[in-house]
């Protein structure tokens, strides 16, 4: 075949040098409609709008009403709409819905993927003292939120020095630290520490700190104690100390 | 025997001619449309590695939230809805004017096309100016700061600093996102201007410019609502 004659022939295109769209293998690239774009923003817009009046409501219900909502509600509802939305912007404005369904595969392997990831994980961490009740004791809690040694200076973490000075952590979490060492600094009393601090917060007076029930730890063998302070009984701090 | 292009590489075009028209596919290539369909092929797979890096984010906000949902309530009353939301809005009408642009590089039409990018790129500005101005700065002058840097004496939770940790390192990878999307749809519009780079038979780099934008949108749709909204 002389492709050079017949690109001549026929009006060459540099770009399609040997005339494969006259195959007719392409049907030209979609093209959105101005009105369809208009009305997917103003869809998205009304959801943005629907999700935060959804968590007002739901604020007032538990706040204002005392209703106990199931921890799932406020979840599953901004969830369900921020998944709509994602897949309005999918569709139309990654044009998704006119494209090779190929892309859409490789955004479900995405999103396998990512079940894969939560789920997993977090049937380990839920049932690990299930499991492994024989482990229990040797699970350390960790971060910032529990117990820290007694010893000052500069804090190890994987083996590196961090360079931040940390004063003795006197066997308290890093905020309780912080708590006491402000107090010490300013020279006020406890309960003028919690006024500034429920200042801080903007805690209202008449909420006092309340949680939805949605929100209060659940205990979890293996886990829970050491980590949740709020545990009906946490262990004392001496059953892990002999272990740092 | 034939190669492709070795023959037919053309005489140097008149410069007036717009940079689409003059745009010639790389010679492994059976044409533009084969070219066009492999660039986005393998931009699509490169976006399945960025939401499975945000997959480990939100794993670990699902995580830490399974664990400390007091701290994690206690945390996001810090945070106003008005500021990510108003974010939002921001980010989802910039998401518009992007495939508005694209739209517009279907359609040659190069006045629209470069007023539709103007219009993400202040966008794009105007969230960053939100998220420094008024959450960022106010928050880490205030000791509000992840893990171990956390010195705000009025933690609600003892793990707190978790959240924070959560919150800086989701937000703070998403603004670098957002930073790497306006940048490139900048360079975009640069082109768009100094070569009429885009029009119908070719806007590669434009749509998959785009592509990432709308990745960055799609991945603050469910930032907010997480953050700001369930607690």
């Amino acid at each position: 075949m002389n492709h050079n004659a017949q690109g001549h022939a026929a009006g060459f295109d540099p770009n399609d040098p040997h005339h494969f769209s006259d195959l007719g293998e392409h049907h030209g690239h979609h093209i959105t409609p101005t009105r369809t774009l208009l009305m997917v923003l103003g869809a998205l817009l009304f959801c943005t709008a629907l999700t935060v009046v959804a968590a007002e409501v739901e604020r007032y219900a538990v706040f204002e009403m005392g209703w106990q909502l199931p921890h799932w509600v406020n979840i599953a509802v901004a969830m369900s709409i921020a998944t709509v939305k994602a897949l309005l912007v999918i569709a139309f404005f990654m044009a998704l819905k006119y494209e090779n369904p190929l892309y859409t595969i490789i955004f479900l392997f995405c999103i396998f993927a990512f079940a894969l990831f939560l789920g997993l994980t977090g049937m380990e961490l839920d049932n690990r003292g299930h499991l492994y009740a024989w482990k229990q004791p040797a699970i350390h809690p960790g971060g910032t939120g529990v117990n820290m040694p007694a010893t000052s200076g500069n804090i190890t973490v994987e083996g590196e020095k961090l360079s931040m000075e940390v004063d003795a952590f006197n066997n308290a979490s890093l905020t309780e630290n912080l708590k006491k060492q402000y107090i010490e600094e300013q020279h006020i009393t406890e309960d003028e520490y919690w006024e500034r601090w429920a200042e801080a917060n903007h805690v209202h007076p008449k909420h006092d700190h309340a949680l939805s029930d949605a929100n209060h730890s659940v205990p979890r063998r293996g886990l829970s104690g050491a980590l949740d302070t709020h545990a009906p009984e946490a262990p004392a701090a001496g059953t892990h100390g002999s272990e740092h | 025997m034939t190669t492709i292009d070795s023959h037919h590489t053309p005489a140097k075009v008149r410069s007036s001619e717009p940079g689409w028209k003059r745009y010639l596919a790389a010679s492994h290539f059976r044409n533009a449309e084969d070219e066009f369909d492999a660039c986005k092929l393998g931009f699509w797979l490169f976006l399945a590695t960025e939401v499975l890096l945000f997959a480990g984010l939100f794993c670990a906000y699902a995580m830490f939230r399974m664990l400390y949902p007091e701290a994690f309530a206690a945390g996001s009353h810090h945070l106003k809805v008005i500021y990510g939301g108003t974010n939002t809005v921001v980010l989802l009408l910039s998401s518009f004017t992007v495939a508005m642009s694209i739209r517009c590089a279907q359609t040659d039409n190069q006045k629209w096309l470069r007023i539709n990018l103007v219009i993400t790129i202040i966008c794009a500005l105007l969230f960053f100016f939100i998220k420094f101005y008024f959450e960022y700065i106010p928050k880490w002058t205030s000791g509000i700061r992840p893990g171990l840097l956390y010195t705000n004496p009025f933690a609600a939770h003892p793990q707190e600093p978790t959240w924070w940790s959560v919150y800086y390192g989701a937000t703070g990878i998403h603004a670098l996102h957002v930073l790497i999307g306006a940048s490139l749809l900048s360079w975009c519009l640069y082109r768009s201007i100094r070569y009429k780079a885009y029009g119908p038979t070719h806007y590669t780099m434009l749509e998959n410019a785009g592509l990432y934008w709308h990745l960055v949108d799609l991945i603050w749709i469910f930032l907010f609502p997480l953050l700001y909204l369930i607690d």
